[in-house]
């Protein structure tokens, strides 16, 4: 992928025009993508949508939802909000944590169903930041195979009696910048060493990917996107020329038993909640499910392998259902400030920059029998779930399934203006390097960079338009 | 009452503060006094939970001293008087006040469920063999039980344990309830205090140093909510009360019905009637220890009602009343009010009529008792709908349930 750093100017446009107007005809949209008008739609999620913009404002049940899903809602909430406890435990629908795990619920990694976070300071262990691990050839139905003395991903924590994995401290290497205007800036990249490591080295080939916890809200979503308007804008030899390659990801579907379209995950890596979530579960709270029945402990973790167990499996199918109903009935906020001029202006610079181009402003929820609050609905998810490759700066040199090192799954940004509000920190990108919405869009490369560059060449006003329109969301 | 009114206290703040030298001041929000006498019976509910709790600690020190079973009986009954007024106490939760707000002690207080395997090590068999793992049995890692100790090991953040606040306490007390026979709840031996040898590294006297670290602690964070609650000193700066009450009178009110409604539809419905409901599992009741989760739902449901009639009679006898939501919600629409009276009075029925053990009630094969559960459930959802029309009626939007998901 060579960079183009060349700024984005006026005599571009007609190119990309036409590229938009064939892609029209084939989706057989009228209006055309310079359209600003779905950018500033106040309702993110359809009827769906709550407005609510405090602290809780990702962790409401969907406006539309009727009144017995509204009461499985509230009985999901409270088994992804309360801590999982040591086995054996009078609350024995409860018991089974660990033995290693990175955290005791699901609400302390996406705390407030928000985003998690880097540690913040010298000694803090990682707790909504998880390292995950691979080897370079894929274990079995492709998925990554783990480090063959710490599986799948690095556990800071442990029960008591069981030596936690070690930790992880970042050092950060200050990146100056400057845009085109002369503003100067300081990116952070940041370096990661393996700490107080209880069994042993890590394997000389062991890759590793740092992760932070991603946003709950609005998953439910992007579950049940008609496969065909996914594909609309599949492109992997970039075939219409406009810089973009988007592509699908194929993950394991182990219900189904075959290969299926990857929605969740930073490298949309999973095919749906349930697998994220029985992920989740197995390999950062150490709980067993139907659909990840093992133990997360591997040959050498003799400790862990002995532990009493909480059962089998330690999360009933029950359980783990209103677990992920829940996360299927949360709704999305409701647009902010979507009538104050420089949010308008913000949104058309947005179409100008390209970003438009991979955070996908719209589609339409196919019909879900069994969720009707989620079916038919015109969401505004500012993703198009495809895997783009992100430059150099941003790989972290692990595959996952079919994406690569340097791709990463186009994350969602709907709800990303009330982030501050919801989790007390603006940390962004996959690693939460990005210390605000500038620094993530600074960090853009590869498929991205001409949109970068038109960031970085912007006015320090057109800049601040651009970030309104994003603060709207 | 006109819509105007939502807006109108501000503005009123506002003018009164840019005419502090006039003769005449416009006149002030007329429900300003519903919320005053709101924050009269918060501060009262929770003086009366600290003494209660200063009366559990005195009975810890008594059992402490000397073990055995009268002092253990005296020190569980303190226990049950004290969730009383606590009980009463969770209708002032879920809009980020003194309680639960950034910062607030609830996890500290009432976090569930209990780790309690990492408190004391629990019985063998089915239950764990883990001596020396957990606070109590391991010395080394942990010298001295402290509330600081107690309060570290509870830290929220997905890295602790629930280690401290009611539960704990109720697990000291009680021990495990292992049903046997089926009606008991925990039977903890009295002699499990009783302390042989140095009491640095004696399994029993570790375990009345932290029943006392609980109790400490506990009272400590009491004491910061009754703080919170009590109106400023004059040139004092000012406490969570002073601003409630002398802020803008409509969130004063939204927070008043968003703590009701929230109690009775996310935390009574949900979280201690349904998700016990479909789990089946005996012990899923949030006072498993003592098997007093039935009392807990009455005495919630109680509080509820002292905050919609403004009215609360203290153990003392004195009551603490004034201008409540019910007559302004009967001003507004008198339908709505009678609505409001009649689904409070469902929910009182329904949550009377379940039966001690709760453990029992949610068995998978007592028909008869989950159908008394779920009656208290679908009463309390009734309630919640309820109070969102009550709001309505005054104007007052409950967009959000703030507290949802602490």
């Amino acid at each position: 992928m060579t960079e183009v750093t060349e700024p984005l100017h006026a005599g571009r446009r007609p190119i990309a025009a036409s590229t938009l107007a064939l892609s029209c005809i084939l989706s057989a949209c009228s209006t055309g993508h310079r359209d600003v008008t779905p950018l500033l739609d106040v309702n993110s999620a359809g009827a769906a949508t709550v407005h609510n913009a405090t602290h809780k404002a990702y962790a409401q049940p969907a406006a539309n939802l009727d009144v017995q899903n509204r009461a499985l809602f509230f009985i999901g909430n409270a088994f992804f909000n309360s801590p999982w406890v040591v086995a054996p435990a009078s609350a024995t629908a409860r018991d089974g944590l660990g033995p290693l795990f990175n955290a005791r619920s699901c609400d302390a990694c996406h705390n407030n169903d928000g985003r998690g976070r880097p540690p913040e300071h010298e000694g803090e262990r990682p707790v909504s930041l998880v390292i995950q691990f691979a080897t370079p050839v894929p274990g079995e139905n492709n998925a990554p195979g783990g480090d063959p003395h710490y599986g799948g991903n690095l556990n800071p924590f442990a029960i008591g009696g069981v030596p936690p994995e070690g930790t992880v401290r970042i050092q950060l290497q200050e990146l100056p910048g400057k845009f085109a205007d002369g503003e100067s800036y300081t990116l952070l990249s940041p370096q990661y060493i393996f700490e107080e490591l209880a069994y042993g080295e890590l394997a000389a080939d062991n890759q590793f990917s740092p992760r932070v916890a991603p946003a709950v809200a609005g998953m439910g979503f992007l579950e049940v996107v008609p496969e065909a308007q996914i594909l609309e804008r599949n492109d992997p030899d970039d075939a219409n020329g406009d810089g973009i390659s988007g592509r699908p990801n194929y993950v394991w579907d182990h219900r189904a038993g075959r290969k299926v379209i990857g929605r969740v995950g930073w490298k949309a890596n999973q095919p749906d909640i349930a697998h994220q979530t029985a992920g989740a579960f197995s390999n950062e709270i150490g709980m067993s499910t139907s659909l990840r029945p093992d133990q997360n402990c591997t040959e050498v973790q003799t400790a862990c392998r002995a532990a009493p167990t909480g059962g089998s499996p330690e999360v009933s199918d029950e359980i783990f259902q209103h677990i992920v109903g829940y996360q299927q009935m949360l709704g999305v906020p409701a647009r902010r400030n979507i009538d104050a001029p420089e949010v308008r202006r913000g949104a058309r610079l947005f179409l100008e920059a390209g970003c438009e181009a991979c955070h996908r402003a719209t589609f339409t929820t196919g019909t879900v029998a069994d969720r009707p609050w989620l079916s038919n609905q015109t969401i505004h998810p500012f993703t198009d779930m495809l895997l783009h490759d992100m430059g150099a700066k941003l790989a972290d040199g692990r595959a996952d399934f079919e994406a690569t090192g340097s791709e990463w799954r186009t994350p969602p940004l709907w709800g990303i203006g009330l982030q501050q509000v919801v989790n007390g920190h603006t940390r962004l990108l996959h690693d939460g390097r990005a210390r605000d919405v500038t620094e993530a869009i600074l960090w853009h490369g590869g498929e991205a960079s001409r949109a970068q560059e038109a960031f970085r060449s912007m006015s320090k006003a057109d800049r601040a338009a651009l970030l309104a329109f994003i603060d709207s969301l | 009452m006109p819509s105007s009114m939502r807006i109108a206290a501000p503005a009123i703040l506002v003018s009164l503060y840019m005419c502090a030298g006039c003769t005449r001041q416009p006149p002030d929000d007329p429900r300003r006094p519903v919320v005053e006498t709101y924050a009269a019976i918060v501060l009262a509910t929770y003086e009366d939970t600290l003494t209660a709790t200063r009366a559990l600690d005195q009975a810890v020190d008594d059992l402490l001293a000397h073990p055995s079973e009268q002092t253990l009986q005296v020190a569980r009954e303190r226990w049950r008087a004290a969730r009383v007024p606590y009980g009463y106490s969770e209708a002032f939760r879920f809009y980020a006040g003194p309680i639960d707000g950034a910062g607030g002690p609830e996890p500290q207080i009432n976090g569930w469920p209990l780790d309690e395997n990492h408190i004391d090590a629990v019985q063998l068999d089915t239950y764990n063999a883990a001596p020396g793992r957990n606070i109590i049995g391991n010395p080394q890692d942990f010298p001295a039980i402290t509330p600081e100790l107690v309060a570290a090991q509870n830290e929220a953040g997905g890295e602790k344990n629930i280690a401290s606040g009611w539960h704990a306490i109720e697990f000291l007390l009680w021990g495990q309830d292992r049903n046997d026979p089926p009606d008991s709840a925990g039977q903890r031996p009295y002699t499990d205090f009783v302390a042989h040898g140095d009491p640095a590294t004696d399994v029993a006297a570790r375990r009345g140093q932290y029943l006392k670290a609980a109790t400490t602690l506990l009272i400590r964070d009491l004491e910061g909510l009754v703080s919170a609650w009590t109106p400023a000193a004059k040139g004092a700066p000012p406490t969570y009360r002073s601003k409630l009450v002398g802020g803008d009178v409509y969130t004063g009110l939204k927070h008043m019905l968003t703590g009701m409604a929230a109690l009775s539809e996310v935390e009574m419905a949900g979280e201690r009637m349904n998700v016990p409901l479909l789990s089946g599992d005996q012990e899923e009741e949030q006072s498993c220890f003592s098997d007093t989760t039935a009392d807990d739902l009455r005495v919630n449901s109680q509080g509820i009602e002292h905050v919609y009639y403004a009215r609360y009679t203290r153990p003392s006898g004195e009551v603490v009343t004034g201008p409540s939501l019910a007559d302004l919600v009967k001003k507004a629409d008198p339908r709505v009010a009678e609505e409001m009276e009649a689904r409070l009075t469902r929910t009182r029925e329904t949550l009377t009529a379940i039966r001690n053990p709760y453990d029992r009630e949610i068995l998978p094969d007592n028909k008869d008792g989950r159908a008394r559960v779920q009656a208290g459930v679908d009463a309390l959802h009734a309630q919640a709908l309820s109070f969102g029309r009550a709001a309505n009626s005054m104007q007052i939007f409950l967009s959000d349930l703030e507290g949802l998901g602490d």
